[in-house]
């Protein structure tokens, strides 16, 4: 693909965050080794960063290593690309050695945040997740407005099948995103997990909220909205779903009987038997 | 007294099953992923991807809905075909266990289809596998079946591939990068009119 081609396309995924790790390696590195004239200085080097870690994320050492290279001979004493050496450490496994690299790091400056993340993710890659959490913990008790990190632990705790911890997380996100429906979406979901009408009714409430903030096109919203019903629907007694409760899943059935005739009326058999056991179609 | 998924304790997978299988995994390298395996009388006849991220796997409403459809599903091909068994890849290579989920969908399927094995792919075993010249027979899994209420390692299990053929398939396939097109449950529910049956990938 022509280089200006190639050049948009690491833009675009720089921007949106993807992990397109092979692809940015494999073309990355041919506009770097064959038209890197292209580039201006700024985002020649920004692209050498780039592509070292697309390669280190999928097992190119060689290539990783002479972009590493080449950045440590432009920037030499730059802490930005010894965090680079940790994590090509990282990537071969040497995670003492990685550790200790960011640990100095933190000792200059406490406050260098991509060296706290990349301790968590030392943590991670030994496979101690708990231990990743207690790092991820001192770093948000610094920088508590880093939703990044937010994310990051939630997911950790759903790892660890901590699901109440996951859901302070998650509450902390829908704070400081109460626009996203997302992490509407991830707080229903873990909710619902945990069980306990309490906690189903909650989950009902923010499954309605992802539905106002996604037009109620969202399948997974919808769906959970069908499946937190039911549970409060198979209870008897005080607990028992009410009618007015029925309401938002009742129309979320409707549209989800909409959405699967239009989109695959193959499946839509399929999800009126889920619909049925669920209590919110009526299949005589 | 271990339960058998079907007749004696093993199980044979036929080239759908384990080419899906195997491309699921592929496709989510960094994440935990599983899916279901479909079939009957001890042969995976298929594979439906569910999920590839360890949130999903963990929890429950997405993953009830997927299992209610797919079980349906299931019935509906009026042939016995029923769920077999469940398959998992875990985000670290070293990682030897199985999470939570595979727990409690192993609880369901031995409460619905009378026998449960639980496949956690060796993902060491894959990649030198991949790395030969004409890959062999050989089925990169570990299996776990039910004893006393949990989900242990069962070395005596029987695992076989119906077609000699299947992983030097699965490895013109990661050639050409087209595990990237396998859409698993988890991808349905970003975009519906993708399909989990995944039927170009029927051989």
């Amino acid at each position: 693909p022509p280089p200006a081609a190639v050049r948009e396309y690491l833009r675009l995924v720089r921007e949106a965050k993807v992990r397109h790790s092979e692809d940015v390696a494999e073309y990355g590195a041919l506009l770097l080794k064959k038209s890197p004239g292209i580039l201006p200085a700024e985002e020649l080097w920004l692209v050498h960063e780039q592509v070292g870690v697309a390669a280190l994320d999928c097992g190119g050492f060689e290539l990783a290593d002479w972009c590493i290279g080449r950045l440590d001979k432009q920037f030499p004493n730059s802490v930005r690309v010894r965090k680079l050496k940790g994590m090509r450490l990282e990537a071969g496994g040497e995670f003492d050695a990685a550790d200790k690299l960011y640990k100095g790091i933190l000792e200059e400056n406490q406050a260098d945040q991509a060296a706290w993340k990349r301790r968590v993710a030392v943590c991670r890659g030994r496979g101690n997740l708990v231990k990743a959490t207690k790092v991820l913990k001192e770093y948000l008790d610094i920088f508590a407005s880093d939703h990044e990190a937010w994310e990051e632990a939630a997911d950790l705790y759903l790892c660890l099948g901590m699901h109440k911890q996951a859901a302070f997380c998650q509450e902390e996100l829908i704070l400081s995103n109460p626009q996203n429906p997302h992490f509407h979406l991830q707080y229903a979901d873990t909710l619902c997990t945990l069980g306990q009408p309490a906690n189903l009714r909650t989950a009902l409430a923010y499954y309605a909220a992802a539905l106002e903030l996604t037009d109620g096109l969202s399948v997974r919203a919808l769906l959970g909205a069908c499946g937190a019903y039911a549970h409060l629907n198979a209870l008897k007694g005080p607990e028992k779903a009410t009618e007015e409760e029925a309401r938002v899943p009742q129309l979320a059935a409707k549209l989800l009987k909409q959405l699967y005739g239009k989109k695959c009326p193959a499946k839509l058999p399929l999800l009126l038997e889920l619909l049925t056991k669920q209590g919110l179609h009526d299949s005589s | 007294e271990r339960m058998a998924p079907g007749a004696g304790r093993g199980l044979d997978l036929g080239p759908a099953a384990a080419l899906k299988a195997l491309l699921h995994c592929a496709a989510h390298p960094w994440a935990a992923c599983g899916g279901l395996l479909l079939g009957s009388g001890g042969s995976a006849r298929d594979a439906v991807p569910l999920f590839h991220s360890p949130g999903a796997l963990a929890l429950s409403p997405g993953l009830e809905a997927a299992l209610c459809q797919v079980e349906a599903y299931a019935r509906s091909k009026g042939d016995g075909t029923t769920i077999v068994g469940y398959y998992q890849a875990n985000a670290r290579p070293e990682d030897r266990e199985l999470g939570g989920a595979a727990h409690k969908i192993g609880e369901r399927l031995v409460q619905n289809c009378g026998g449960a094995v639980a496949l956690l792919l060796d993902a060491k075993q894959f990649k030198s596998m991949m790395e030969e010249e004409s890959p062999g027979g050989q089925v990169p899994f570990v299996a776990f079946t039910p004893e006393g209420g949990r989900l242990r390692v069962d070395p005596g299990f029987g695992l076989t591939l119906q077609d000699a053929g299947t992983n030097k398939l699965v490895k013109e396939y990661l050639m050409e990068k087209k595990e990237r097109a396998i859409v698993d449950f988890d991808d349905h529910l970003d975009d519906i009119s993708k399909d989990w049956l995944n039927p170009d990938f029927d051989p």
